[in-house]
């Protein structure tokens, strides 16, 4: 009976510590922006944005073992052009997820393209830190939202990356956080504001995306 | 809150039989620790009500404080993506800590000189703090700009412990003044909001006052 008390206790106690590994939403509101959290440089990984005035945000997903934001997955695309492009990719949902029969179908995730070096590095991307991408087409950057059966790409889009700075959260290896803003418009009607991101990454990951 | 302060000190001068002992004393008082990289420095004029009910023979007493904020402000950078804008700009905030203390405790004497005890020990081992640190942000263009990692007010009660010295002169007229020096730990409270980190700290004062120091019914109580 001593054995088979002992045993519950450990199951619980490893339940308990298991359980506490989830990662926070980290979903601070911002007072100005309903809806959309806060433009912050801490590596939340959390992003928000208005899609026609409707707020958007990552989704969080809860695993058997704990919860988290979805986070965000870079690409590096070759081209035959001068310029190779990177790819910045998160899911996102309605804010308000309650779906309401004739609205809009959401959208699933959004995309950003920036045209990069050929031998564009770690480094080059922490040094995009204070750098704004003009609203126009001459720099080439992109905007691309997904739904389920539809994909659409914008003109031109601004983007600004506000910060990188090295995260504390991340204690294994090299990370840091970046953080930035975003806006765009697709077509005659669909209009992307007040976008914000602010996500982590390790170093490890970011020298395989690009090498 | 601060009437339940002066509510509990009320009750207790009326329950008391002794000669109450009162002490009241201003000062000045700085921030004793500021959160690395904070801008928020946190000055205040501490002015304090000290009741030693069974008088100076007795080591017990009880400390009512309130700080009066000096207000403070800092700057804070924010973005926008725009751009027909400039890219960023800076946002001037303002801090103001208000502050009230209730304590109860020990004073000890330490050395006696010429049938007086002047230099005490104080140490507040019951100790509750309330702190109410405004931020306040001037206008800017909120529907252009973002400020980046945006402080916050924060307001929270919780305990903290006391230590201090005092020096204390003998007046001919039998009242005396007091020379204090005090010392206050941090709250025990968590400094962020649900997880989010703000750019400052709760107070921890480091006060320098003095007091004079009223006892009443001179005959009986003199030591």
């Amino acid at each position: 009976m001593r054995k088979q008390l002992k045993n519950i206790y450990w199951i619980l106690f490893s339940a308990l510590t298991v359980a506490g590994c989830h990662k926070p939403r980290n979903f601070y509101e911002d007072s100005n922006d309903p809806g959309l959290s806060r433009l912050t440089s801490r590596g939340y990984n959390i992003a928000t944005c208005y899609i026609n005035n409707e707020a958007y945000i990552n989704p969080y997903r809860n695993y058997l073992f704990g919860g988290a934001n979805t986070s965000l997955t870079i690409e590096k695309i070759q081209t035959a052009a001068a310029k190779d492009t990177l790819r910045l990719t998160w899911q996102i949902e309605r804010a308000n997820a309650v779906y309401s029969p004739g609205s809009p179908l959401s959208y699933t995730s959004m995309n950003l393209f920036i045209p990069i070096n050929k031998n564009f590095s770690t480094k080059d991307f922490e040094a995009l830190a204070g750098t704004r991408f003009p609203y126009d087409t001459s720099t080439n950057i992109s905007m691309k939202l997904d739904n389920l059966f539809d994909t659409t790409l914008t003109d031109s889009t601004s983007i600004y990356f506000v910060r990188t700075a090295p995260d504390k959260t991340i204690t294994s290896q090299t990370g840091f956080s970046f953080s930035g803003l975003f806006q765009g418009k697709i077509g005659p009607d669909i209009y992307i504001t007040k976008g914000r991101f602010d996500f982590s990454i390790t170093e490890d990951y970011l020298n395989q995306i690009l090498r | 809150m601060r009437y339940c302060f002066i509510l509990v000190t009320f009750v207790l001068a009326i329950c008391c039989h002794s000669q109450p002992n009162f002490t009241l004393a201003t000062g000045f008082s700085i921030n004793g620790y500021k959160k690395k990289g904070s801008d928020a420095t946190f000055n205040h004029i501490p002015v304090s009500l000290q009741w030693s009910p069974f008088g100076f023979k007795n080591i017990f007493l009880v400390k009512l404080d309130y700080f009066i904020p000096f207000q403070t402000s800092a700057f804070d950078q924010a973005y926008t993506a725009n751009t027909n804008l400039p890219s960023e700009i800076q946002v001037q905030k303002t801090y103001r800590a208000n502050m009230y203390n209730l304590s109860a405790g020990a004073r000890i004497p330490v050395h006696r000189y010429k049938d007086n005890y002047n230099f005490y020990v104080d140490a507040l081992l019951g100790f509750v703090s309330h702190q109410n640190i405004k931020v306040r942000y001037d206008d800017y263009d909120k529907g252009n700009y973002e400020i980046l990692n945006q402080d916050f007010s924060l307001r929270k009660t919780s305990i903290s412990l006391s230590i201090g010295a005092v020096y204390k002169y003998t007046l001919p007229n039998r009242d005396h003044l007091l020379f204090m020096f005090h010392l206050q730990s941090p709250l025990l409270a968590s400094d962020n909001i649900h997880g989010y980190d703000l750019s400052y700290t709760f107070v921890t004062p480091l006060q320098l006052m003095f007091g004079y120091n009223l006892v009443y019914n001179k005959k009986i109580s003199i030591k």
